[in-house]
């Protein structure tokens, strides 16, 4: 069994009389690909933000290689927020400089090689690129450093099919093998194939944490099955139209 | 890993006001030169006689309105960029990057303030240099007038005792720390405005209002205390300083000045560093 890498303790947060977090209580080891798999609004982004120091929660213990967020948890966990972060004036070896300034872990010859493999020009600024392309370079940014966690706010979200296969390989080919990857997504058909453990959350809280071999195994059931039968709503409340 | 924030700030402040500061010396030349030429015409016989000549005055008026606004605009452009940059760069999506960087957040807070204060520092001596390029350059009286000002204000110094000196470069202190002030009251208005589950701008400009009162009272308190406390003709000169910088009463005056704006510094920094640091909320 790996080391604790994060463990959440009945952790709360609201937005105003809107609860994201309702007493979240989670552990997850080291060396592991876990989907945080949850409907919309089921508190998948207010986690990974608490994680990363972003937010603030409004009570609970939370430690990310034991120790509470601040410089050195960010100095170990690789972020890939819901949308683009960047200044628009920046180039991107702007950004590759930036990185390799603040996180001793970016490794900026990898980050040039992903960069000639996808043709992205480095001289490009942020605001000309297209969506995609800055997705890509924010990919690349967070896929070119060794951390001990990797935060992914549901990367797959609004890209085509075969976008999304170049993510999740990119994913697979590049992250540390002795972190985590934490991946937030609801398109978990896409997913999958890639995880090792899968992290159930609704209405903030766990509702379940199992080993994909486990769902598969015990309950001859895929992850996507298992997640339409744990998240089924009733249409209408069961009535007729 | 404050000198790397600063030079990313730098960086991001520079691309815009480089052209500024080369731009308000380059327009103060042209408008100067322009003035110069409009003289002349008026001056010489056919200007005097021409119907143009009373147009020309409102024309110069005119010119001389544009440069104040340019400079304004300098001005403005500045305390714009001050705001955005702390808004955008830390409350908004910009700080999904700053505050995931292994740094912080006093490191975050002091390399803004301190690039926005050489910055604003930078464009006030670029504002006051194209403001003397005009006026040098416009017309011949004022190259002469202000040689003989420059002539007699050297030959003065050598009077001057060094409590002068002090006074000046106490003064310049006081100025530069005045301005960053200003930058660290508008952080700290931002920070509590961020508090604000919704309507967070307005809550930083009630914010900012409501600090900008609770100094004045503290501030006027201090010197009500202070006039009951010293003897009558000390508050007197504390107060007004009639001889200006060149006597002790403008020191102690200045550094008064220099410690209280100190003590706002103080407070805004550690109002705006505890806020990001522990209530945090970028939603």
């Amino acid at each position: 069994m790996g080391q604790m890498l994060i463990q959440c303790q009945d952790v709360w947060k609201n937005y105003g009389s809107q609860r994201a977090l309702q007493g979240l209580s989670l552990q997850l080891e080291s060396g592991k690909i876990v989907g945080l798999l949850g409907p919309n609004g089921s508190g998948k982004t207010t986690l990974i933000k608490i994680l990363n120091g972003l937010l603030t929660p409004d009570r609970g213990l939370v430690l990310v290689d034991g120790q509470q967020p601040g410089v050195y948890t960010k100095s170990v966990i690789s972020y890939l927020p819901d949308k683009p972060y960047f200044a628009g004036w920046m180039r991107v070896r702007d950004l590759f400089d930036l990185f390799g300034d603040f996180y001793q872990d970016f490794d900026r010859e990898k980050a040039d090689h992903m960069c000639r493999t996808l043709q992205i020009d480095e001289n490009l600024r942020m605001k000309t690129l297209s969506k995609g392309t800055k997705e890509k370079v924010q990919l690349i940014l967070v896929m070119s450093r060794k951390a001990k966690l990797y935060l992914l706010d549901e990367p797959i979200a609004g890209v085509d099919p075969a976008a999304r296969d170049f993510i999740l390989t990119t994913i697979l080919n590049n992250y540390n093998p002795e972190g985590t990857v934490l991946i937030s997504t609801h398109l978990i058909s896409d997913v999958e194939r890639v995880l090792d453990e899968v992290l159930f959350i609704q209405f903030g809280q766990v509702v379940r944490q199992e080993l994909v071999d486990d769902i598969r195994e015990k309950e001859g059931k895929s992850v996507d099955e298992l997640f339409r039968e744990v998240f089924r709503t009733v249409p209408f409340g069961g009535g007729e139209w | 890993m404050l000198g790397k924030l600063m030079k990313y700030e730098l960086k991001s402040l520079s691309r815009a006001f480089i052209p500024m500061w080369i731009l308000a010396p380059i327009i103060a030349l042209m408008l100067s030169l322009s003035i110069r030429g409009m003289v002349a015409w008026s001056d010489s016989p056919i200007g005097r006689m021409s119907i143009v000549n009373a147009g020309n005055g409102m024309l110069m008026a005119v010119m001389v309105i544009l440069f104040i606004g340019a400079v304004m605009g300098l001005l403005i452009m500045t305390v714009v960029f001050v705001i955005q940059r702390f808004w955008n760069g830390l409350l908004k999506e910009e700080g999904y990057l700053m505050f995931t960087l292994p740094v912080k957040t006093w490191e975050l807070v002091v390399s803004k303030a301190l690039t926005a204060t050489l910055i604003a520092c930078i464009s006030a001596v670029v504002g006051i240099f194209a403001a003397v390029i005009l006026a040098v350059c416009s017309t011949e009286e004022v190259i002469r007038s202000l040689a003989m000002a420059w002539k007699y204000f050297f030959s003065s110094l050598i009077d001057l005792n060094p409590i002068f000196w002090l006074n000046v470069m106490l003064f310049i202190v006081v100025t530069v720390v005045g301005m960053a002030k200003s930058i660290y009251h508008v952080y700290a208005a931002m920070s509590v405005g961020h508090l604000f589950q919704t309507h967070k701008v307005v809550g930083s400009c009630v914010a900012y209002i409501g600090i900008s009162i609770t100094v004045s009272v503290v501030s006027n308190l201090i010197r009500a205390i202070m006039a009951m406390a010293l003897p009558d003709d000390w508050v007197y000169y504390w107060l007004y300083s009639p001889n200006g910088l060149g006597d002790t009463f403008g020191t102690f005056y200045l550094l008064y000045l220099l410690l209280f704006a100190l003590l706002e510094i103080a407070v805004y920094h550690i109002l705006t560093e505890r806020i990001l640091s522990t209530r945090l909320n970028l939603e």
